[in-house]
C-alpha cells in the first residue's frame, strides 16, 4: 500500500505538471500538450516541492489534499487554455525513438530493483534530507524547534526546504516515514528529468543524436551512485540541467515558453541547496551576456525565481541561521584569503580531474567541450558562449567555496569533490545534444564576417 | 545543388570546414554519446547487481540501524530510549567528545544520530530526559 501511495502522490504531481504546460505557454494545443507532455512530470514534481517548502513556512501542511487541489486547480487552468483548441492525436513516434525509450525503460526497471532495497546509511542523507523531511512529516511545518534549534546545526540548517518538503510529501502519502521507499522518490526525479529533456529538445535534435544522449545521461555511474545515497547533490543536477536546456533552447528560438520553463526549474535548483544559487546566478549572466537585447524577459524571470526563494531567506534571517561550510563574507577576510588563495587553483584543477572521470561520468564533459569548440568554429556564438559562460563561472565559484571555508581545504575537498560537480556535468549533458544539433544546422549558414563585408 | 540541377558544368565546390566541421560535429556527438552510454553500462550494472545482491538481504532490524551500523555505533541503546519517548518530547545527549574526525567528533556524530533517530521527540541543550551513550 505504501508504494501505491507513493506512486499516487507522483501521479497527481505529472497532472500538476500537465496543467502547468499550457499556462506557461509550453502548450496551445491539445497537440502540443501531446508532445510536450515530457515536460509534465518534472514540471508537477517541481512546483509541488516549491508550494510544499513555502507552505512549510507558514504552519502548512502539504498532503493529499493540497497536493490534489493543487493537481485540480492546475488542471483546471490548463484547460481552459486549451478550451478552442481541436483534440489531440497521438503522435506516431520514429524507430529509434521507441528503441531509446525501451533501453531507458529497462536501465529504469533494473535501477529500480537497486533503490527498492537500498538502506539510508550516509551521512547526508539521514543528518541532513531525510531528518528534516521527517520533521515536516511529523509536525506539519518548519517547526523552529528543529528547523532553527540549537542542536540541529550540524543538519545545514540554511539549506532550502524543497527536497524535504518532496521527502515530506512523500511519507504523508505512505502514511510513514518509510526509509526504504524514500529511494524510489530520487529514481522518479530521474525518469522526469529524462522525459523532460526528451520532450525539451525531440523537435531540434535528430532522434540518431538525442536517444544516445539521454542513456548517456542515464548510465552515468556517478548518475546512479549519487542518487543512491539520497542526497541532494543529484536531484538539484538533475532539475537545474533541463532548465540549462530550457534556457538554451529560449536562447536559439526566443520562445516565451522555454523560458517559462526554465524560470520554474531555475527556482526549483535556488530552493534545493545553497549552491543551487551559484548555478542559477551563473545561468542568468550567461544567458544575459548572450541575450542582452532580451534583458526584460530575463528581468522578469530573475525577479520571478528571486520571489520564489525570498520567503526562505525571510525565515533564515528571522531566525538567524548561517552556513556552517562557509561564509560568502569571508570572501572579504584578506587575512583568512591571504593565506589559502593557493587552494583555489588546486580545487579548480582537482574538480575539473572529477567532471571529466570517465568511469563516473563516461564521456559527457569531454564531448560536451568539444562540441563548444566545434560550435564556436561552425559561427554559433549565443549558445556555445552561454554554455562557456555558465560552466566555467560555476566551476569558479565552487572552487572559490574551498578557498573561502574554514574547513581544512583537502578534507573538505575529498569529502564533496565528486558530488558537487553532479550540476555541471549533468547541465552540460543537456545541453550537449542542442550544441550538436545547432551546429549541423547552421553548416550552410554565410560566416558572420561576409556577411558584414557584403552588407557594406 | 542548384547548379548541378541547373546543368553547371563546373565541378562541386568542396565542402568548406564549417560543413566539415558540422557534419563531424555531429556524427562524433551521436558515436560519441553512444560510447559514453556503453562505458557507463559496463562499469555500472555490475554495481547495480552487487548492490541488490547485497541490500535485499537486510532485516528490517538491520535497515533500521543501517545508518548506526555504518558509523559503528551500538544500536540498543538507541532502541531502548526512543523505545520510552513521546512525540514532541524534549530530551538531552549526554555523550563524551570521543575522537576527532576530519570534520565534526564522534560525540557530536551521536548527537546528530540521535537527532534523526529520536524524532518526532525534539533534541535540546539540558532537560528531564536524559540520552546517556558511552564508547566503549
Amino acid at each position: 500500500m505504501r508504494i501505491a501511495g507513493l506512486l499516487g502522490a507522483n501521479g497527481l504531481m505529472f497532472l500538476a505538471g500537465l496543467g502547468v504546460l499550457p499556462l506557461l505557454g509550453a502548450a496551445r494545443s491539445w497537440r502540443q500538450l501531446v508532445s510536450r507532455s515530457g515536460l509534465a512530470y518534472l514540471c508537477g514534481i517541481v512546483l509541488a516541492g516549491i508550494v510544499a517548502a513555502n507552505l512549510a513556512l507558514v504552519r502548512v501542511s502539504f498532503g493529499w489534499i493540497a497536493l490534489a487541489l493543487l493537481a485540480a486547480a492546475s488542471l483546471t487552468g490548463g484547460t481552459w487554455r486549451l478550451r478552442h483548441s481541436p483534440r489531440p492525436t497521438l503522435p506516431r513516434p520514429g524507430w529509434i525513438a521507441v528503441a531509446g525509450t525501451a533501453a531507458l525503460v529497462a536501465v529504469i526497471v533494473e535501477y529500480g530493483r537497486a533503490f527498492a532495497v537500498a538502506p539510508l546509511n550516509r551521512y547526508d542523507a539521514w543528518a541532513i534530507w531525510a531528518l528534516k523531511g521527517h520533521a515536516l512529516y511529523a509536525f506539519g511545518w518548519a517547526d523552529p524547534a528543529v528547523f532553527a534549534g540549537s542542536e540541529y546545526r550540524f543538519a545545514n540548517l540554511d539549506y532550502p526546504l524543497w527536497l524535504p518538503s518532496l521527502e515530506a510529501l512523500d511519507f504523508r502519502a505512505m502514511d510513514a516515514f518509510d526509509t526504504r521507499l524514500l529511494h524510489l522518490q530520487f529514481l522518479l526525479l530521474l525518469v522526469a528529468a529524462l522525459a523532460a529533456l526528451a520532450a525539451l529538445l525531440h523537435d531540434r535534435v535528430p532522434a540518431a543524436l538525442l536517444w544516445p544522449s539521454l542513456l548517456a545521461m542515464a548510465l552515468a555511474p556517478a548518475v546512479f551512485d549519487r542518487l543512491l545515497t539520497a542526497y541532494a547533490d543529484v536531484p538539484l543536477g538533475l532539475v537545474f540541467a533541463v532548465a540549462v536546456a530550457a534556457g538554451g533552447r529560449w536562447l536559439i528560438t526566443n520562445e516565451r515558453w522555454s523560458l517559462g520553463i526554465a524560470t520554474l526549474l531555475f527556482a526549483g535548483a535556488l530552493l534545493t541547496k545553497n549552491e543551487g544559487s551559484l548555478f542559477v546566478a551563473a545561468s542568468f549572466l550567461g544567458l544575459l551576456l548572450v541575450a542582452h537585447r532580451r534583458w526584460r524577459a530575463l528581468v522578469v524571470a530573475a525577479a520571478v525565481d528571486v520571489l520564489v526563494l525570498l520567503p526562505w531567506k525571510v525565515y533564515v534571517r528571522i531566525y538567524d541561521l548561517h552556513d556552517i561550510n562557509y561564509s560568502l563574507a569571508d570572501t572579504f577576510d584578506f587575512d583568512h584569503i591571504g593565506g589559502r588563495l593557493g587552494v583555489g587553483p588546486i580545487a579548480f584543477r582537482t574538480l575539473g580531474g572529477e567532471m571529466v572521470d570517465p568511469l563516473a561520468w563516461g564521456l559527457l564533459l569531454p564531448l560536451f567541450a568539444v562540441l563548444v569548440v566545434a560550435a564556436l568554429l561552425t559561427g554559433l556564438r549565443a549558445l556555445p558562449l552561454y554554455a562557456l559562460v555558465w560552466t566555467l563561472v560555476s566551476w569558479l565559484g565552487l572552487s572559490w567555496i574551498y578557498v573561502i571555508t574554514h574547513y581544512e581545504y583537502s578534507s573538505y575537498l575529498d569529502s564533496t569533490k565528486t558530488r558537487v560537480i553532479a550540476s555541471i556535468v549533468l547541465g552540460s549533458a543537456a545541453l550537449t545534444p542542442l550544441l550538436a544539433a545547432e551546429t549541423w544546422a547552421n553548416r550552410r549558414a554565410p560566416p558572420r564576417v561576409s556577411v558584414k563585408r557584403s552588407s557594406t | 545543388m542548384e547548379r548541378r540541377l541547373q546543368g553547371d558544368p563546373r565541378p562541386p565546390r568542396r565542402p568548406t570546414l564549417r560543413l566539415k566541421t558540422a557534419a563531424a560535429s555531429l556524427v562524433t556527438a551521436a558515436l560519441a554519446a553512444a560510447t559514453s552510454a556503453i562505458i557507463g553500462a559496463i562499469e555500472v550494472l555490475p554495481r547495480v547487481e552487487d548492490g541488490i545482491a547485497r541490500d535485499s538481504k537486510l532485516t528490517g532490524a538491520a535497515r533500521r540501524h543501517a545508518a548506526a551500523d555504518r558509523l559503528r555505533l551500538d544500536s540498543a541503546p538507541f532502541d531502548a530510549f526512543r523505545a520510552t519517548l513521546r512525540p514532541r518530547e524534549r530530551y538531552a545527549v549526554d555523550v563524551p567528545p570521543g575522537e576527532k574526525g576530519p570534520f565534526i567528533t564522534k560525540g557530536e556524530v551521536v548527537r546528530a544520530y540521535s537527532a534523526f533517530y529520536f524524532l518526532p521527540a525534539i533534541q535540546v541543550q539540558a532537560a528531564d530526559r536524559v540520552f546517556r551513550y558511552r564508547f566503549r
